[in-house]
């Protein structure tokens, strides 16, 4: 790509790639930025890993972004609606 | 009995956050809390959030959506106050949050906090809402009017949002805790109003679209300092944001943004058939004291 005799010589520089080349770098494999959640519609996909990071209570990804209204039923039980449909 | 600041948790662990916001800076405020540790619950009108219609589309799924809700669970209402139209301004008496609040008028939007006098260190919830943004992002509206009002939340204070979420939502807040921006992008509340060191242990802030902060509580250090700084979205704002990220770093308050679209009829279709919730407040009312008694046993 070039970059490598750049950053040889000592110029900082970075490929402005693509999502996909973003996603296949192994620096971002490395930092765990490239989590696969699954989504309920799509599938198996990747997504960016959490950003920030701290010592104490690192974040993780655990689910992709929720289906509308996907757990409303859910949600309402533990909160102890017995029939969630009655508050409709 | 008050905990001292030092044990308090690090980072926003126990802190449940229900999740009213629409769109991109609101929705990305509340995914950095559940990223790092709190528990987001997403709550949208049945017609959903307005990204959910916004492409490039995956499989029918919007990609904004899902780059700014993941880790949330999904709520949807039949109760929430509607982003307000242009038409609607002035018109009749019985108006709902919606037709009260003319697009682009952030005076008239934020938060309103109820019961802020309760003091359980272990107890923290958080509800965001109401902070309005004035146009769709990529408008000039968005990135120059759209409001910024932040309150800093005692430990363990409830915010809620209006009585009625139908109701205009408003500011409230308790006295000598909090403060409010100036309208203009970039103003920052005066140094007298600024969260202190003691007692002060979350704040949510509105902010425009496009500079997304988030500051966490301290633990070690009583407070001060962030424990972390998500990273801002390129707009072209970003280097005022750092510059607000520097100013308010000794601030002991945990920054989150929200805004609401103001909706272009994108009718996402149902695929779980909800429950639709028609009593949003009664919801609430049973949310709350959920929360704050699993998060009192869990903390123990």
């Amino acid at each position: 790509m070039g970059d490598d005799i750049l950053v040889e010589k000592g110029f900082p520089c970075g490929v402005v790639g693509t999502y996909g080349q973003f996603f296949e770098n192994p620096q971002v494999t490395a930092m765990d930025m490239n989590p696969v959640v699954r989504h309920p519609t799509i599938g198996p996909m990747r997504v960016a890993g959490v950003p920030v990071n701290l010592s104490e209570t690192p974040g993780r990804i655990q689910r992709a972004a929720p289906l509308l209204g996907q757990h409303t039923e859910q949600i309402l039980r533990e909160v102890g609606y017995d029939s969630p449909r009655s508050t409709s | 009995m008050t905990a001292p600041l030092d044990a308090a948790p690090a980072g926003p662990r126990g802190v449940k956050v229900l999740d009213f916001c629409s769109f991109i800076a609101g929705a990305y405020g509340a995914m950095s809390w559940e990223t790092l540790g709190a528990e987001v619950i997403k709550v949208e009108p049945l017609t959903g959030d307005l990204a959910r219609g916004w492409g490039p589309f995956l499989a029918g799924e919007s990609r904004w959506f899902q780059g700014w809700n993941r880790n949330k669970r999904g709520l949807a209402s039949t109760s929430f106050p509607r982003p307000a139209r242009r038409s609607s301004r002035g018109s009749s008496a019985k108006r709902t949050w919606s037709s009260r609040i003319p697009a682009g008028d952030h005076r008239k939007t934020g938060h309103r906090l109820r019961s802020p006098a309760r003091h359980e260190p272990e107890n923290r919830l958080l509800l965001l809402d109401g902070v309005w943004c004035s146009g769709p992002l990529g408008t000039g509206r968005a990135t120059t009017q759209s409001c910024r009002r932040w309150a800093v939340l005692p430990r363990a204070t409830r915010a809620f949002p209006a009585r009625s979420p139908s109701a205009r939502c408003r500011l409230r807040l308790p006295s000598g805790h909090a403060g409010r921006g100036g309208r203009r992008r970039g103003t920052l509340p005066s140094r007298a109003n600024r969260p202190g060191p003691k007692g002060r242990d979350v704040a949510v802030a509105g902010n425009h679209v496009g500079t997304v902060t988030l500051l966490l509580p301290g633990s070690g250090d009583r407070g001060r300092g962030p424990l972390g700084i998500a990273p801002l979205p390129p707009f072209r704002d970003q280097g005022r944001t750092r510059h607000d990220l520097r100013r308010h770093g000794q601030s002991s308050g945990a920054f989150v943004c929200c805004d609401r679209g103001t909706g272009t009829g994108h009718r996402p279709a149902l695929r779980h058939e909800p429950a639709p919730v028609s009593h949003l407040p009664e919801l609430i009312d049973r949310l709350v004291p959920f929360f704050l008694q699993k998060t009192a046993t869990s903390g123990r």
